[in-house]
């Protein structure tokens, strides 16, 4: 009877799928962060040049110091994603190991000791348990996967300021409207990134 | 966490090091594991066991696409080598791995089905990554029965798998060696009861010594480099092996 049990749940779950879709995510990950990074130097950038402009163009000034604050606070929650994504493979390595040890148990095909049939029974809780836990990791990586994406939604909503800034540049504005351009580019590739994280999470 | 870095570098032509897991239970012994890079393809050397696969998986993945990798390369057959198999498996079922054919129906107890093996014959086999020729050189009895190294020529780096181990201290585990005669006394206790064979290793010695290396790479313990690498070579030469039951003797 145990037996049974144990086979019904050998069902081919596609754990390998879940191994590539967290290399996907990684994948995606180090272009947000690259893209963090751009950003980061172009604020910087943006800095030098406004100081140039006629009497300084302070609010081109904190914005791009805001864009800057932005990028590193990108930064850090893309490694937040890569802890999460390490998490995540544990507990799918965890899922997988212990789904073959069941397999293998569950090949008995007449089981008449109590003590086999337990143990058949504590692996199939265990793989339950794996179950769950790669689930809870997978919301927590959707969770920062949306942090991520709320940081973007400001970043856009700043390379929209700066280009209105730029605008008061005087001899400087076509220079900072281009860093505006380039921000703006940079964030609108990082929403499309961060949301084809956020399907493969879904 | 396992930390991975790159020891070889010319243009798309690569060699990774994964080590060094401050993290790992007590129980299980340290490991190296290696990839060889070449035109975005990679060829991971002894994969490690199923307990680090979490660990080797993740530090690989951050430098390196874990997709792009046709195959791995097994020194021979060992859980420290190759138990991580079947997850290697689960997440691509396409990967190949070389072995000795004396082991392609031991491993799988492992993982994987007869056409998961590409079986190297004793004379040794070269292999294919993308383009670039890899040796694999007979290394039997050091100290597996059916056991292998891999060269490349190009690199001129020599992966020896537990050939060159050695078992460090926390304090001793830099990457490379960087005090020969202090370095070996970690090395030499392994050696003696490790390898059995001083035919074997009296062959072994002869044949890399006349090879043109820059690192030989073991599978445990510190990479030897430049001149250290005719140290080593000469210092196992020398060494009486398959002698460490003597020891065990005086134990018992």
């Amino acid at each position: 009877m145990m037996t049974s049990i144990g086979r019904n749940e050998l069902c081919e779950q596609p754990a390998g799928q879940a191994l590539i879709q967290l290399v996907v995510v990684n994948e995606f990950a180090k272009q947000v962060s690259e893209n963090a990074i751009q950003v980061n130097l172009m604020a910087i950038n943006a800095m030098l040049a406004s100081r140039q402009a006629v009497r300084g163009n302070s609010g081109f000034q904190v914005v791009s110091q805001e864009l800057r604050s932005l990028s590193g606070r990108l930064d850090t929650v893309m490694h937040d994603l890569e802890d999460k994504v390490t998490d995540s493979v544990h507990a799918v390595s965890n899922f997988i190991r212990h789904r073959h040890r069941l397999a293998i148990l569950g090949r008995i095909s007449v089981s008449r000791h109590e003590r086999m049939d337990r143990l058949i029974l504590l692996k199939l809780e265990e793989s339950h348990c794996d179950q769950t836990e790669i689930d809870v990791k997978r919301s927590e990586l959707r969770l920062v996967a949306h942090r991520a994406m709320r940081l973007c939604v400001t970043g856009t909503a700043l390379a929209v300021n700066a280009r209105i800034e730029a605008l008061q540049a005087g001899c400087m504005a076509g220079k900072l409207d281009q860093v505006a351009d380039r921000v703006a580019t940079a964030m609108t590739e990082t929403r499309h990134v961060l949301k084809q994280i956020e399907k493969l999470l879904e | 966490m396992k930390r991975f870095e790159y020891i070889y570098e010319n243009g798309e032509h690569k060699w990774g090091m994964i080590a060094r897991d401050p993290s790992r239970p007590e129980a299980l012994i340290d490991t190296n594991e290696y990839l060889v890079q070449n035109a975005g393809h990679g060829l991971l050397l002894d994969p490690g066991g199923m307990e680090i696969f979490p660990e080797v998986f993740v530090a690989l993945s951050q430098v390196f696409d874990p997709r792009r990798i046709d195959a791995l390369f097994a020194s021979h057959q060992d859980p420290d080598i190759i138990s991580s198999l079947a997850l290697w498996l689960e997440f691509n079922p396409e990967i190949r791995c070389h072995l000795s054919k004396l082991w392609t129906s031991f491993v799988p107890h492992f993982g994987g089905k007869s056409d998961t093996f590409i079986p190297m014959p004793d004379e040794g086999s070269t292999i294919n990554l993308a383009g670039l020729t890899l040796k694999a050189i007979p290394a039997h009895y050091l100290h597996s029965s059916g056991n292998f190294h891999l060269y490349d020529a190009e690199a001129r780096i020599l992966f020896t798998g537990d050939v060159g181990a050695a078992i460090l201290p926390h304090d001793e585990d830099s990457l490379f060696v960087q005090d020969f005669r202090q370095h070996i006394r970690h090395a030499e206790g392994f050696h003696r009861r490790w390898m059995g064979s001083n035919a074997a290793k009296r062959e072994w010695c002869e044949r890399v010594s006349q090879m043109e290396i820059d690192m030989l790479c073991p599978q445990h313990g510190s990479i030897y480099q430049g001149e250290d690498v005719a140290r080593f070579v000469d210092w196992f030469d020398r060494l009486e092996v398959g002698t460490g039951i003597t020891g065990f003797r005086q134990m018992v």
